[in-house]
């Protein structure tokens, strides 16, 4: 077999060669380190040395020419195979020969990414930093949407991408039928006396059963074991979607935070002459219904600003105390469950200003036109029992706030009065939950005092 | 020029006495100058020690005590443009080439008004515009720079000359041959003066080098010898021929003067290692005292010869004053003076005189 | 507009700044009479004199201590290492002097010089003819690191560089010498220190990366696009001072980030990049942030070793395929 005369690598970064001249022919005999060729590069001029002794069989490059490093140049033949080749093109005889075995490549070592670490520990949802900044932004609940099979994972071992989520919410926008956020709570909802009073699931009440939104992508019905099997006297609702994410939430709020309920009774006979009074004047000055809700929110205020810690929220080895209030107030979305839109700096506004809002948050909450900074960033929350003719209930605190006031039904009882007579006075309880490891009962009574005081003096408009 | 305007902005700014060996008009001026010099570093460095035992400075102090007529002799004849490349027991050599008492305290205090703003203490900093390069505490790496600042000075068309001080110790370090082998193939206009105190911090000579330490510039094609580095006289005549002869472009001198580190290497150090009867007989001596009966028997008085002059006195406790008065730097100006992000602009000389020619290098 | 190497190009920007201002100078090893070992200084003594392309002895430490001493002294030395593995004998002098000149003048003085060389593997050169010591020097205050990728780069930064009025280490990759080959302007001009360059727009994973990696990555992005994987590739073309804004806004964008780099993967200033941006982008991050690098060996002479050793076109998919699919 010939040998090969390459162009070599005449030095670190030299990439070519120019061939200047031949110093044999074809046919010529060439001993061992005869000087064969001379060559020119950007660095040097040589002389190339023969790298067999033999016989020129044939250049495969012309003077003059361009080549770069590793190229083959020349073929030279030992005497006795050029002799046999001889009568045989140069390039028959190049293309029998056997091609260099190629170098196999041994695989480089790579890092064990975290999803194969993750696989090796074996399934477990992990959420990236980017995915849970989103779910955040959008009001997702991951593990829910996640555990119910509504949000699946594109990536390895079914983790939720980017992607993944942008899809969801795509989807979630195109149907109407699910809900615009997830609920954040789903305390009995606060509604005026003037809406049509339906019957949602609340907390004092033994859930009723609610219809899920159809999932988009099907993934529900194809789940294995999901297909209802009704009975004449079942009925089989899944549980899942925004039912399973209320659920979720509550049972971890109340399986979190220590719970208390303290209630405190208040008179609230002039508060009643007044909305009684001026019902119709309110609707025709400011174009808003005049319900109790804006004064117990505004009373709230008042006392969640005199006593922040009820306005407060653990974060780690932290208590972070408000100085603004961002009221929730729970909203019944008749069968499609509960939601607390949140009155951003409720501290800040006047009575007209809270009744307009409420008034469109609950619009906007039964039409499903909520947006996700509508239900976002609540400090405390109020609930409405009382609507629905409760009188005393124990709500569970909307974490991670701290605590939830709910206001229960006014009912006319008489009452001894402090120079002993008897008189007919509008009365209710004010029950307050709060999470015992922030609010001490002290702070709790006195904060209900607080709003007590304030709803009796009735000084809303000084 | 960048480097002006900063200087200029500096409390206290440079020293603008003229250097003394374009000041000495007559011999007894020069043995006056030389004398007042001597006190002015002896002072100034005693009373640091003295700080430094009161706990009033932070940091390393390296005191020249005993060697005061090397950086007095070498450095008293030099001119403005020219350099020194001082190193730690050389804190003398930056009063005597101006310098002033205050900045230097400033520096060894860590002040915000100091040549290096708080950022490095002792003779890690200098002053461009005065001639003094900076050392580090890597011994000997101050040499190579030495000749870069010569050979600039010669493409700049100057005949400047670079003074570089090291110890016997560091002439066994690479920098110290890469930079002579470099300065003799160039005849770079450096002189070379070795401080030959006989001790590397603990170390005696004989366990530092196997030769006699001038010696080893002859391997490199320059005139080396040594001299009596405690009489400031033959100290100044020796290299002011030195520097005379770089001045001419013929290269440079290795110059040891053979010395004796009175204190330890630093005042952390109790120099126990040392006999008592050799710090004895170094005692007898010592530089001033030499220089001073040589002036009384030719010519000078008592009164003439005070220990030291009251304006010397003046001078260190006004520079104590001062210093102690000025402020620290704000801890926030760690993250200064790291870069220069003024706009590139060449800032020498301008109109640009022609590279000199050496006739030696060819063309 | 001309044709250059990547080496001309550099060849270029030292000669045009050595004509533009006579205080820039160049000294190293054969540079003069010979024109250096890979050519740069080529034509520059017969051109300058022997005064401004000094031949030095074999010196490192003293070739960076007179550059640093022409720098305070008001010229601008080119030091050339005559491979960047031999940076190490003049490591003192860059990292304890020049960088801390400036600090130690309390912002009195500056040092304006470049130590340039050639750089990095691929070339069969063996342990001390392939190194790329990029990283040590990027913890160094007061000194900027320049890795160049293209012909077009090297002229600018390098100009840049040396009107730059700080030390600055120049890393030239020496496999791009005379394989890179560029149309450039005929036009003076400069590349900005500390702005790296898109060099592949994409939206679906960031690759940052620096000199002759930088090939690789764009060949890897062409192929990962058969794939529907839109890569997006940073070329940082200064590591110090970094330009963290390009970086966090891509990955931002992307939120998948890869860090491809020819040192060992271990003190890589991958290593930097990836902790800069779980600091700083940790809530954009969608998948961990990948390092592909060399492995911790020294830059071995056998050729499958060499491969084996380096950071290949196939890795470089391999792992963006892994991490999109995360």
């Amino acid at each position: 077999m010939p040998t090969e005369v390459i162009l070599p690598q005449l030095g670190e970064s030299v990439a070519e060669g120019v061939i200047t001249r031949w110093l044999k022919k074809p046919g010529d005999v060439v001993a061992m380190d005869e000087p064969l060729v001379e060559i020119t590069t950007d660095k040097v001029n040589v002389e190339l040395p023969s790298p067999a002794a033999g016989i020129v069989q044939e250049l495969r490059a012309q003077e003059g020419e361009t080549v770069p490093v590793e190229q083959v140049i020349a073929l030279i033949a030992e005497a006795t195979e050029f002799a046999a080749s001889n009568g045989k093109t140069a390039e028959a005889q190049a293309e029998t020969e056997t091609p260099e075995t190629p170098e196999a490549d041994t695989p480089r070592p790579m890092p064990a990414s975290a999803a194969e670490v993750s696989a090796a520990e074996g399934r477990r949802v992990v959420f990236s930093p980017l995915v849970r900044r989103m779910a955040k932004e959008y009001n997702l609940d991951l593990e829910s949407l996640t555990a119910a099979g509504l949000l699946r994972g594109s990536g390895e071992n079914g983790r939720i991408s980017k992607q993944d989520i942008l899809d969801f919410v795509a989807r979630r926008t195109a149907e109407p039928s699910a809900p615009s956020a997830a609920p954040s709570v789903a305390p009995a909802p606060l509604t005026g006396p003037e809406v049509v009073p339906v019957t949602p699931p609340t907390v004092h009440a033994a859930p009723k059963p609610v219809a899920a939104p159809a999932p988009a992508d099907g993934t529900l019905a194809s789940l294995p074991g999901m297909e209802p099997a009704e009975t004449d006297n079942e009925i089989v609702v899944p549980f899942s979607g925004i039912r399973k994410m209320i659920a979720d939430h509550l049972s971890r709020s109340a399986f979190t935070a220590p719970h208390v309920t303290t209630v405190a009774e208040a008179d609230v006979t002039r508060l009643v002459a007044f909305r009684n009074a001026n019902k119709e004047s309110w609707e025709k000055e400011y174009g808003v219904r005049l319900t109790y809700t804006p004064f117990f929110v505004k009373a709230a205020c008042d006392a969640l600003l005199a006593f922040p810690m009820v306005n407060s929220t653990i974060q780690g080895d932290k208590i972070i105390a408000k100085k603004y209030v961002h009221m929730g107030v729970a909203v019944s979305l008749g069968e499609g469950g509960l939601i607390v839109p949140v009155i951003k700096d409720a501290h800040k506004k006047d009575l007209i200003t809270l009744a307009r809002e409420i008034e469109t948050l609950a619009g906007k909450a039964r039409d499903g036109r909520l947006a996700p900074a509508d239900v976002q960033g609540g400090t405390f929350s109020i609930t409405n029992p009382g609507v629905f003719g409760a009188i005393i209930s124990t709500p569970i605190i909307n974490a991670p706030q701290s605590a939830i006031l709910g206001v229960e039904a006014i009912q006319k009882k008489p009452v001894v009065r402090d120079d002993d007579s008897i008189a007919i006075r509008s009365m209710m309880y004010l029950c307050l939950s709060y999470d015992h490891r922030v609010v001490d009962g002290e702070t709790a009574i006195r904060f209900l005092q607080h709003i007590r005081r304030t709803l009796e003096d009735f000084k809303f408009f000084r | 020029m960048d480097v002006k305007t900063n200087a200029s902005r500096r409390k206290g700014g440079a020293d603008e006495r003229v250097s003394g060996g374009e000041a000495a008009q007559s011999r007894r001026e020069l043995l006056a100058g030389l004398y007042y010099q001597l006190w002015r570093v002896r002072h100034f460095e005693d009373s640091v020690a003295r700080l430094n035992k009161q706990g009033k400075i932070l940091g390393g102090v390296y005191s020249g005590r005993g060697q005061e007529a090397i950086v007095v002799g070498t450095v008293f004849g030099l001119r403005r443009d020219d350099m020194i490349a001082p190193v730690h027991r050389d804190i003398g050599a930056f009063l005597v080439k101006g310098m002033s008492a205050r900045l230097v305290m400033a520096q060894i205090m860590a002040r915000e008004s100091a040549p290096s703003r708080g950022k490095d203490s002792w003779t890690h900093t200098g002053d461009i515009e005065i001639g003094i390069i900076g050392s580090t505490s890597m011994l000997a790496s101050s040499m190579p720079i030495a000749v870069g600042a010569g050979l600039a000075a010669r493409m700049q068309g100057m005949d400047s000359v670079v003074v570089s001080f090291f110890g016997e110790g560091s002439t066994a370090r690479g920098d110290f041959h890469e930079a002579l082998n470099f300065a003799g193939i160039h005849k770079a206009p450096c002189v070379w003066v070795c401080e030959n105190n006989q001790y590397a911090y603990s170390t005696p000579t004989h366990l530092e080098s196997p030769v006699p330490f001038y010696k080893r510039g002859e391997a490199y094609g320059m005139p080396s010898l040594a001299i009596d580095g405690n009489d400031v006289l033959t100290v100044y005549e020796t290299t002011m021929q030195a520097v005379e002869r770089a001045r001419r472009g013929e290269g440079g001198t290795v110059i040891e003067c053979v010395t004796y580190r009175m204190e330890g290497h630093s005042e952390a150090d109790q120099a126990t290692y040392r006999d008592r009867a050799e710090v004895e007989e170094w005692r007898k001596k010592d530089p001033i005292l030499r220089l001073r009966s040589h002036m009384l028997a030719n010519g000078f008085t008592e009164e003439e010869l005070p220990e030291p002059a009251p304006s010397i006195i003046d001078e260190v406790r006004d520079a104590i004053d001062w210093a102690t008065r000025s402020p620290l730097p704000d801890g926030r100006q760690a993250v200064e003076d790291i870069y220069d992000e003024s706009a590139g602009v060449t800032h020498w000389a301008s109109p640009y005189p022609n590279y000199v020619r050496i006739p030696w290098l060819g063309r | 507009m001309h044709e250059v190497t990547f080496l001309g190009a550099i060849r270029e920007a030292i000669g045009e700044e050595m004509r533009r201002d006579p205080s820039v100078f160049v000294l190293g090893e054969d540079v003069g009479v010979y024109g250096g070992a890979f050519k740069v200084t080529d034509g520059f003594y017969k051109e300058f004199g022997a005064q401004r392309v000094i031949d030095t002895p074999i010196s490192e430490s003293a070739i960076v201590g007179v550059a640093i001493g022409a720098a305070i002294k008001g010229m601008r030395p080119i030091a050339e290492m005559q491979f960047m593995d031999f940076i190490s004998c003049g490591f003192d002098q860059i990292v304890n002097e020049a960088a801390t000149y400036r600090y130690r003048y309390g912002g009195n003085l500056s040092v304006p010089m470049v130590v340039r060389g050639p750089s990095g593997g691929n070339v069969h050169g063996g342990l001390f003819h392939s190194q790329s010591r990029e990283a040590w020097f990027t913890q160094v205050a007061g000194l900027k690191v320049v890795m160049p990728a293209t012909a077009y780069d090297a002229k600018g930064l390098l100009k840049a560089s040396i009107r730059d009025n700080n030390p600055v280490i120049f890393f030239e990759h020496k496999y791009l010498y005379r394989r890179v080959k560029e149309t450039i302007p005929d036009d003076d001009y400069i590349v900005p220190l500390g702005k790296a360059r898109i060099a592949s727009e994409g939206t679906d994973l960031t690759i940052i990366t620096w000199g002759a990696m930088v090939q690789h990555c764009l060949s890897a992005a062409e192929l990962l696009e058969e794939d529907a994987l839109n890569v997006e590739v940073i070329d940082l073309r200064t590591l110090l001072p970094l330009d963290k804004t390009t970086i966090l806004e891509s990955v931002k964008k992307t939120n998948r980030a890869m860090i491809v780099y020819e040192a060992p993967r271990t003190g890589g200033y991958g290593g930097e990049i990836a902790a800069i941006l779980a600091e700083e982008a940790f809530e954009y991050l969608d998948a961990p942030v990948v390092r592909v690098a060399s492995v911790d060996a020294h830059v071995p002479f056998s050729p499958p070793l060499e491969k084996y050793y380096l950071p290949n076109v196939t890795d470089i998919v391999e792992s963006a395929r892994k991490l999109a699919k995360y």
